[in-house]
């Protein structure tokens, strides 16, 4: 049976559209600004079987894990999915999920007694329990040490909230009201978004409905085939390392084999470390999506990210290594470490195979978080954004200076520092981009920042320094590596000192810098040319001795 | 002395609209981009023409002459801006290179981002400190702003930009700095961040003084000219601008901040679409004003037009309140192509106005959506304007079949009908999504559709949205032109007042305004008689603690007691309407004091017309034409606008040419001419809304 080419794109548009629509809903209702602010949600449908179909309207990393979710409640409550049932998910061994916080809430949509699809949604909740305030717990060695655990459940039955249930589970989060106004945005957003995908659906018919969803993900899995295709076969070997393991520091190791077989791409972690004691695990779930953003970054940005991209795409991810766990291991900051070392690997092998497209390593993040209480007595939670790292180099462009973080590709937005010291005692005494830093290619890597304040009140500080003492942002092609991070407290000072990577202190009163990694280069830096080395070493990105060595340049 | 121009310079067509006792005339000449200000000319000429006079006659009686302008978007857009030096805090130069990290399109991670407007070794810090309070904790020493500006002088710097950390709490040290720089370096232009946008977030206002400073050289020359031109062919009126906000300036005013000057055409969608719906008794809008290139859309709620406080023009932030045009890279010139997994895409490559459609035989050879509905038999052969571009239907026919028929392997009808499908789905998603944001239902919504090309998919949009009623102004070519005419004259301030809002002075915030009002008044009493009596707005941008974002809350002065609880209460009602939910027991910030001063422009007399004195439709004739709504060929009744007159109605499936614009009128459709003249669309009631995918059948 043919499909008409005509209807399958007016489709495309109107799931993705739908999906949007879904999000503004979310952005609208929901209360806590991780929702209005950081966008750190994702809207998506999937099939009858959990497919994936659209996914417009998200950030990268939960690109692949979507269908993780949705395959689990299938299997758990099938014959029992009900039209306006609303179930919610998040644990990441039994349910789907890609780590505790991000919960997903998803509502089937029935039509003329048949089930066409689920619109789903999976959002970052504030506060979900567990051993810190705002999720994530870099002590933590066991997932319970994380938040709630919640297998795939009904949270409405054919309509009717379950009230106990949703108040079992708000009680586990340090602040009940928010996550239930916020998990009900989320309820809404879903079912907007099944009323609009049963409007689509009564139009075309459940049959041809389905018919095309199955052309949308052929569509995809065409293109990608099509790209893949393009790229030479054979076996693409690559290593990432992380510094330590956030209790000491000892390397732990990502491997990667990735082999391109005409258009089927096989992606072998064999050889990967095992699993940690701390949460810088990746759940399997999130191990895809990490894949995922590695291949579609390698590509055609332009083909749509649903199950069908994918679908050539074998992933051999060892049981109870770093990228397939086994519980209690604990995975919180997997959409971040090892997210970004995964995305590094693939690139890394992939550089090899196509050099044209080889991208450079993006600085890993360094930044803590810090909580206290404000002039006021209230208690707040401050992300040091201000401190995020550089991204790296491809051909045609440099890198970009400071950046979100890696899986988010810049999707995220900075805070204004005016609008941080609104907000907290602190004072900013600079932010400006870190002289060589930025890792020397024909294309250069982006610049870190030097970023320090004064704090004005003790605070407790969540060190996360995966981007200190090494080199991060890696260099392709001949390019060099970026400079690592470094955090100093009260610099130039007989109190000068450094921290740890991970830990939880207290810091009193004193001056907090943070000098931000920087990314890699791309090619060979002596073909910069020369105008180009001589600018950055006037725009101070470059001193004279760094033009020098890196370069060749000598700067008259 | 009653004459009305507007002219809007777009990217294919210089519109001029005349209104006189003459009645209301529609000109059109071919832009030049070149020098914008010849293709004003031709049109003008024509306009002069058609009513006997000179232009030199045509002007000296004119009272109000409004212009929306490209300049400040072009000169951004093509790069062409002055040499621009920047003065910051010390240690915070970079906000304007790291940008927040924003990124337009995450996933394309290999496009860079937009070239940046002023290099690093340009950005020079001053040691000076605004603290958290407002309080200004070390003044600038005027020898390092000496200092900085040698360094400008010798590297040709024509325009400096301003901006000091915190400087939105106190703008004392901007200021200082601004008169320093004015004194050491006469002649060049300077921008001071708080004089744009005094409001919280360094980057937001760092790039939009620069790119204010940036356009702002080449934007005066430019009006300027256009002023002396206008001056010397006997225009009297003074040289009104249309801003971003949809309101109107006089030229040398707008000149000294060109940033407010990014949409300054298609804001004026906005008062053309209160215009019209004024005309048909509609509170609520959506104004599509489809042209060559894009699609521009506004959205008028409750008689109000829809804003946002930010734009994103070529990738540059320019954080200024602006009517909220949401353009579409959907126009007659987008092209059609076949990607390489067989789909079929329209855009976002555009044929513009040259080469222009294939049909326009310019040698443009790619398939457009002016090509699809020529094919689908909807465009009169001999061509727009009065046959002054002819079409070739063969062009078009050779085009469609070679790029998009022949790869998909579906006949030629049916490739054009797909075509128009995929650019209707894209232009109804943008709808939605604008509607939906704000939390709208389209449903609620009557459609203007205007531009040459708007009324082709006027019919099948709304269909698709599920409205019912679609106006088409019988000018339709020249939409923003006549728009312009209606919008007010209008002078903005802003002034931070950061703290919680109940712990304000209301007293001090009496004087604050009170201040602001006489400086709008003053400013607004001036040269353009013809406008009304100035009306003041205030209000003052609350929000609770926390929120980024801030919402604009209604003022009364003076406040005395009660007055903040007052606000605060609206506050949480509005926040409640806007987003959905209120938080009574939070604390509510103050973020700053607006105050728009406004002078109606004179109502347009456009008065109804005796209805023709029969009701029955003269007859069209009748081809072959493909309909939306029957998804497939039927006899239509074809007719010239000219044709029809008030009183007119007509069933679908019909098209009616205008001279610069097409109205395609679906099967189960009624057209009415209304006393104005112009077309009233009835979406079909009743009929189930077509299939959305299948095959035609």
């Amino acid at each position: 049976m043919t499909v008409d080419p005509i209807t399958v794109a007016v489709l495309q548009h109107r799931l993705d559209q739908l999906t949007r629509e879904m999000g503004l809903v979310m952005v609208r209702a929901a209360r806590s600004p991780i929702f209005s602010q950081a966008h750190d949600f994702s809207c998506f449908i999937c099939d009858a079987r959990g497919q994936m179909v659209s996914q417009a309207d998200g950030i990268p990393i939960h690109t692949g894990s979507g269908g993780f979710a949705a395959r689990a409640v299938i299997r758990r409550w099938e014959p029992e999915i009900h039209p306006d049932d609303v179930f919610l998910v998040n644990d990441p061994y039994v349910a789907g999920g890609n780590h505790l916080p991000d919960w997903v809430v998803m509502t089937p949509v029935w039509l003329d007694g048949e089930l066409l699809a689920f619109t789903c949604i999976r959002a970052h909740q504030a506060d979900i329990g567990g051993g810190v305030a705002g999720t994530y717990n870099s002590q933590a060695t066991e997932i319970f040490h994380e938040g709630i655990r919640i297998p795939p459940v009904k949270l409405y039955e054919r309509g009717r909230l379950r009230r106990d249930l949703l108040e079992l589970i708000t009680l586990n989060t340090r602040c009940p009201d928010i996550v239930t106004s916020d998990v009900s945005a989320m309820v809404g957003a879903v079912r907007v978004g099944a009323q609009r995908l049963a409007e689509i659906g009564r139009r075309l018919g459940v049959a041809e409905a389905t018919r095309y969803f199955a052309a949308l993900l052929d569509y995809a899995e065409a293109r990608m085939r099509q790209e893949l295709a393009a790229i030479p076969d054979g076996t693409y070997e690559a290593e990432e390392v992380m510094n330590n393991d956030c209790f000491s520091d000892r390397p732990v190791r990502i491997r990667m084999a990735i082999t391109v077989a005409g258009s089927d791409v096989t992606v072998d972690f064999t050889g990967t470390d095992p699993q940690i004691r701390a949460f810088k695990n990746s759940a399997l779930a999130n191990t895809h999506s990490a894949v995922y953003i590695g291949l579609a970054t390698m590509v055609d940005p332009d083909i749509p990210h649903n199950e069908g991209t994918y679908r050539m795409v074998t992933i051999v991810a060892p049981e109870g290594s770093l990228v397939n766990p086994r519980p209690p291991a604990p995975v919180t900051y997997d959409t971040v470490f090892p997210a970004h070392d995964i995305i590094h690997c693939c690139w890394k092998a992939l550089a090899q195979a196509v050099p044209a497209r080889a991208a450079a390593g993006w600085g890993k993040a360094a930044f803590p978080t810090s909580t206290g209480k404000d002039r006021n007595g209230e208690e707040y939670v401050m992300y040091h954004w201000g401190g995020a790292s550089a991204g790296g180099a491809v051909k045609g462009r440099d890198g970009f200076e400071q950046m979100g973080q890696l899986i988010s590709l810049g999707g995220l937005i900075l805070p204004n520092l005016e609008a941080q010291e609104q907000l907290y005692p602190v004072r900013f005494l600079h932010c400006e981009l870190r002289t060589d830093s930025a890792g020397a290619g024909e294309y250069r890597g982006g610049a870190g920042v030097d970023y320090a304040l004064r704090l004005e009140e003790p605070a407790e500080f969540s060190l996360r320094g995966e981007g200190l003492r090494t080199p991060s942002g890696f260099g392709v092609l001949g390019g060099r590596d970026g400079a690592p991070a470094r955090i100093t407290v009260d610099p130039g000072t007989p109190s000068e000192r450094q921290l740890s990577q991970y830990d939880i202190i207290t810091l009193p009163p004193c001056v907090f810098r943070l000098e931000s990694a920087g990314g890699g280069g791309w090619g060979d830096p002596r073909r910069r040319p020369r105008e180009a080395v001589l600018a950055d070493v006037r725009d101070g990105i470059l001193s004279h001795e760094a033009a020098q060595r890196e370069y060749g340049v000598r700067v008259p | 002395m009653s004459r009305r121009i507007g002219t809007d310079i777009g990217g294919t067509f210089t519109d001029v609209a005349v209104i006189d006792t003459a009645g209301v005339g529609i000109f059109k000449a071919p832009s030049t981009p070149a020098d914008p200000i010849i293709g004003l000319r031709n049109a003008l000429a024509k306009a002069a023409a058609a009513r006997g006079l000179a232009l030199e006659e045509l002007l000296a009686d004119c009272a109000v002459f409004v212009h929306g302008t490209t300049i400040a978007t072009n000169v951004l857009l093509e790069g062409k801006g002055a040499c621009v030096g920047l003065l910051t805090t010390a240690g915070f130069r970079d906000s304007l290179a790291i940008r927040r990290g924003r990124r337009e399109h995450p996933w394309d991670h290999r496009r860079p981002n937009p070239p940046l407007l002023v290099p690093r070794w340009l950005r020079l810090g001053i040691n000076e400190r605004v603290d958290k309070h407002g309080v200004i904790e070390r003044p600038v020493d005027p020898a390092e702003v000496t200092a900085a500006s040698r360094t400008f002088r010798e590297a040709g710097v024509e325009s400096v930009a301003v901006c000091l950390f915190n400087a939105f709490l106190n703008p004392g040290n901007e200021r200082e700095i601004g008169r320093l720089l004015r004194a050491v370096l006469p002649g060049i232009a300077v921008t001071l961040s708080t004089d744009i946008l005094p409001v919280l977030g360094e980057y937001e206002r760092t790039s939009t003084a620069v790119v204010n400073a940036y356009v702002a050289p080449r934007t005066s020359r430019y009006l300027e000219a256009l002023s002396d031109q206008l001056t010397a062919a006997r225009l009297a009126a003074p040289l009104l601008v249309t801003q971003n906000g949809g309101g109107l300036a006089v030229a040398r005013e707008a000149a000294a901040r060109p940033a407010a000057l990014t949409v300054s055409g298609p804001a004026a969608g906005a008062a053309a679409a209160a215009l019209f719906g004024r005309l048909i008794g509609e509170q609520n809008i959506i104004s599509l004003d489809m042209g060559g290139t894009s699609c521009d859309l506004t959205l008028i709620r409750d008689g109000q037009a829809a804003s946002v406080d930010e734009l994103t023009i070529g990738g540059y932030h320019i954080a200024i309140p602006s009517v909220d045009v949401g353009t579409v890279g959907a126009g007659g010139g987008t092209i059609g192509w076949v990607d390489p997994a067989g789909l079929l895409r329209m855009g976002p490559r555009s044929a513009g106005a040259d080469p222009g459609p294939a049909c326009y035989d310019r040698g443009g050879s790619e398939p457009t959506s002016t090509d699809a509905h020529l094919v689908l038999g909807r465009l009169d052969p001999s061509g727009f304007l009065g046959g002054e571009i002819p079409l070739n239907a063969a062009a078009a026919c050779r085009a469609i079949e070679r790029h998009v028929a022949t790869p998909l392997g579906l006949d030629l009808r049916r490739a054009a009908a797909g075509m128009l499908r995929i650019l209707n789905a894209r232009m109804a998603s943008a709808i939605r999504l604008m509607t939906v944001q704000r939390g709208d239902d389209p449903r609620r919504f009557c459609l203007i559709a205007a531009g040459g090309a708007g009324a082709l998919h006027a019919s099948a949009l709304a269909r698709e949205l599920g409205i019912g009623k679609v106006y088409v102004p019988r000018g339709a070519a020249a939409y923003c032109a006549t728009g312009m005419l209606e919008a007010p004259r209008t002078r903005e301030y802003r002034e931070p007042l950061v703290g919680p809002l109940l712990g304000q002075d209301p007293a001090a915030i009496t004087r604050t305004l009170e201040g602001m009002m006489a400086h709008g008044r003053a400013a607004l009493r001036g040269d353009d008689a013809a406008f009304g009596p100035i009306t003041v707005l205030v209000s003052m941008a609350l929000r609770y603690s926390g929120q980024q974002g801030s919402l604009p809350v209604p003022v009364a002065l003076p406040l005395g007691p009660g007055s903040l609880e007052a606000l605060e209460r609206s506050f949480h009602k509005r926040h409640a309407e806007v987003f959905g939910f209120e938080r009574p027991g939070d604390r509510v910030e103050a973020m700053e004091v607006r105050l728009e001063a406004l002078r109606p422009a004179p109502p347009l007399a456009l008065s109804p017309a005796p209805p023709s004195s029969t009701r029955t439709a003269v007859l069209g004739a009748a081809r072959e034409a493909y309909v939306d709504d029957l998804e497939s060929f039927a006899d239509t009744a074809f007719y010239a606008g000219g044709q029809l007159s008030a009183g007119h109605v007509i069933a679908g499936p019909a098209v009616v040419a205008e001279p610069a614009s097409t109205i395609a009128v679906g099967a189960y459709d009624q057209l009415e001419v209304d006393a104005y003249g112009n077309y009233l669309l009835t979406i079909g009631v009743g009929h189930p809304i077509g299939a959305m995918g299948g095959p035609s059948r």
